[in-house]
């Protein structure tokens, strides 16, 4: 399924978020059980709201985009393995949790300037990919650390 | 016909009405809202502020709400059942005010109410002969209310204390449709707490200590300090005389005093809400107004707090008893009325309103060591279908156990357990080569069913959450049966859909589990199921009950088989209870 196709936006990581909005909702009161006359099935709606989540985070929009394009993200790029060794190391390494936070902080600024990189890339496919694989560890990264830093809370 | 919103709350519950274009709240003995009390003196439930009248120390029920989904029991019964007779109390009512029969109803629940809560939810509505049109949000029914009240569009926030709950939503309100960003709460803050410290602090100032109050003591003295601080307005100080064992006390209560004991309270409100608006990123510059709803944002106090807070405009103009009531009204009768377009009586026509709302909580699996994989984020918008793949851990192992958890902690235990189920026959094959496919679907009305598939061979089990500690099919039949004996009107109907409703879920239930059943017996029970479609849709309802014993009686052997067959080999998560 491509969701871009569906959501009758240009197949880019580059969005316009207004345009996105305008169309599924507009989709979304045709589709949404409660708005259709004719029906009561809610798949349609579920597909829509799957696609518009996916192609609003940028992250999962990257995946998808590449996705659509038929790239395989190679696993590991042997740089990108070693700057995550660094990173986990460096965080193992810290005891309190304001260090974590501000741990978290720093790679939460990080990973937006990568993901504005990721916008400045779209036509070469490569660094692209290579920043999308190291986004995927940074993203999945933070994910721990919020969750270890909620239970230090 | 007509349609309804009912506001069950915890405190108070009300019930309200399309009146031509206009929603109307249903005042009761001059008021808008009904107590939630309910007393079991005599034979029949008495509800609302009668009860209150009568309330004695063993049979009178309060703030049930704060057990729906739990086994509690109160007067010999659970809150599924206590919170059916206030629902029934409430149709009623309404029904002989307005001389006609309730066709549908929409009930409002606090956004952050569970998956079983939420079904205990609608367990009581069938028990009370209610047709559920949906299960909608209490923050989302009251924006409902004022987006179409004021006509303006933009970033709302809706900030709901209640009598027992606090809920913050964010929602864009754009060309008709009510878009929810993000939701934050808490289920168990409200009003009622605030009103035991009231009493608290009063006891302590009369040096008697609360553990010395019998329930129904303090039930009464919770109601003179909710008076206390009702009443209290923008006066500097008010006294109230209650009597405890025949001794008369002053109760008193000041602004200095009540924002002392609500400080905690108004804070942690903050920071849910701040939480809420940056998953929503949205920031205070962009937000267009917070509207205040639920009896306790009544309180200039509050008002002020978070006028101080949010710097945006704060909107105090609706009724912030009735909004949520008001709300469910209108999109009950605009789901009622989808063959029936509403045209504006301009020119273009105007679109019903459409509510798109969001998965408060995130659902999840247990991860085999005790973590948590988290299928759907909350703030994710419904309905929503979300697949992951999962894979056995050792060879030859013929059966995974999963456990679908609830909640935003990292550790399985910390998250609220919804459902555990197991698919078992995978046939023998080295670890890591079954695909078993996981399906988690969340309807419209934030209901979650699960599915997994094991890909190569089509093995499935399916489940829908049921209240684990609540009611079963048998129990909810037997309940429905009794309170149709009592009800002197329509008791045959009132049962009749009850067994519908069971029956329908029961049938979709065993669908799901058809093939997996040997061929003799699936023949059977695929008649048997077309006997009872058949049955339902002719209105035979006796007849229905008997054949739906009879395929309980054939799939309940079965799935006692797979239960109790050996699993060969470790589940993939799981391993132990965790509770």
């Amino acid at each position: 399924m491509n969701y871009f196709e569906f959501l009758e936006i240009p197949v880019s990581y580059y969005l316009d978020e207004s345009q996105l909005l305008q169309v599924y909702l507009q989709k979304q009161s045709r589709l949404h059980p409660d708005a259709n006359d004719h029906s009561s099935n809610q798949s349609g709606s579920a597909l829509l709201n799957a696609a518009y989540k996916t192609l609003l985070d940028p992250l999962k929009r990257a995946e998808h985009f590449l996705q659509v394009k038929n790239v395989n993200v190679e696993e590991a790029f042997p740089d990108v393995v070693m700057k995550t060794f660094e990173w986990q190391e460096s965080y193992s390494a810290l005891t309190s949790l304001k260090g974590k936070k501000a741990f978290q902080e720093n790679l939460k600024n990080q990973m937006q300037v990568m993901l504005e990189s990721l916008g400045k890339n779209e036509g070469n496919i490569e660094k692209f990919s290579k920043i999308l694989s190291q986004l995927r560890f940074v993203s999945s990264f933070l994910e721990k650390i919020s969750d270890d830093v909620y239970s230090g809370d | 016909m007509f349609t309804a919103g009912i506001d069950l709350g915890t405190t108070v519950s009300l019930i309200s009405y399309m009146d031509g274009e206009a929603p109307r709240v249903l005042e009761v003995e001059g008021r808008a809202t009904v107590p939630s009390v309910v007393n079991y003196s005599g034979a029949r439930a008495i509800v609302g502020q009668e009860a209150i009248y009568r309330a004695d120390a063993t049979n009178t029920v309060f703030s049930v709400k704060r057990f729906m989904g739990r086994s509690d029991k109160f007067c010999g019964r659970n809150a599924v059942e206590i919170s059916a007779d206030i629902l029934a109390y409430l149709k009623n009512i309404a029904e002989q005010k307005l001389e006609q029969r309730i066709d549908g109803a929409i009930i409002t629940v606090p956004a952050h109410f569970s998956d079983l809560q939420r079904v205990a939810t609608q367990q009581a509505a069938a028990i009370a002969d209610i047709n559920v049109l949906r299960l909608i949000n209490e923050p989302t029914a009251a924006a409902i209310a004022f987006g179409l009240d004021k006509k303006t569009e933009g970033i709302f926030a809706v900030y709901d204390l209640g009598g027992g709950t606090f809920d913050f939503s964010v929602l864009r309100l754009l060309g008709g449709i009510f878009q929810v960003l993000a939701t934050g709460g808490n289920n168990y803050l409200g009003g009622d707490d605030i009103d035991a410290a009231i009493l608290n602090y009063n006891l302590r100032a009369h040096e008697l200590s609360p553990e010395n109050l019998s329930e129904n003591e303090k039930n009464l003295g919770k109601l003179i300090a909710k008076e206390l601080k009702e009443q209290l307005g923008r006066q500097r100080e008010i006294r109230k005389k209650y009597s405890i064992k025949n001794k008369v006390y002053e109760f008193k209560l000041s602004q200095e005093i009540l924002e002392d004991l609500m400080s905690a309270c108004l804070r942690e409100t903050i920071e849910i809400a701040d939480e809420a608006l940056s998953n929503a990123a949205v920031t205070q510059k962009n937000l267009d107004g917070v509207i205040m709803v639920g009896g306790m944002t009544k309180l200039p106090l509050i008002k002020n707090y978070a006028a101080a807070h949010f710097r945006t405009k704060i909107f105090d103009d609706i009724n912030p008893e009735e909004a949520v009531a008001r709300g469910a009204a209108i999109y009950a009768h605009a789901i009622a009325s989808k063959h029936a377009l509403v045209k504006s009586r301009d020119d273009a026509p105007t679109q019903r309103p459409l509510l798109i709302d969001v998965v408060p909580l995130t659902l999840g699996i247990e991860t085999f060591g005790g973590g948590v994989d988290r299928i759907i984020h909350r703030n994710t918008p419904i309905p929503i279908v979300e697949k992951r793949e999962y894979t056995t851990y050792q060879n030859n192992q013929t059966g995974i156990k999963f456990q679908v958890l609830q909640g935003e902690r990292p550790l399985a235990k910390e998250c609220r357990s919804l459902a555990r189920f197991e698919l078992n026959n995978i046939p023998p094959m080295p670890a890591g080569q079954p695909r078993v496919i996981v399906e988690f679907s969340i309807d419209v009305n934030g209901l979650l069913s699960v599915k997994a598939r094991e890909e190569n061979t089509h093995v499935m089990q399916s489940i829908v959450v049921r209240p684990s500690s609540g009611l079963s099919d048998r129990e909810i039949i037997s309940i429905l049966e009794k309170a149709a004996a009592h009800r002197e009107t329509d008791s045959a109907q009132a049962l009749n859909i009850g067994i519908k409703v069971e029956s329908e879920r029961m049938l979709k239930f065993w669908e799901s589990i058809l093939e997996k059943i040997p061929t003799n017996a699936r023949n059977i029970a695929g008649e048997k199921m077309n006997e009872l479609r058949r049955a339902l849709s002719d209105g035979q309802y006796r007849e229905a009950i008997s054949i739906r014993a009879d395929l309980e009686n054939i799939f309940g052997q079965f799935l006692e088989k797979i239960i109790s067959s050996h699993l060969s080999g470790h589940p993939l998560s799981c391993l132990q209870d965790s509770d």
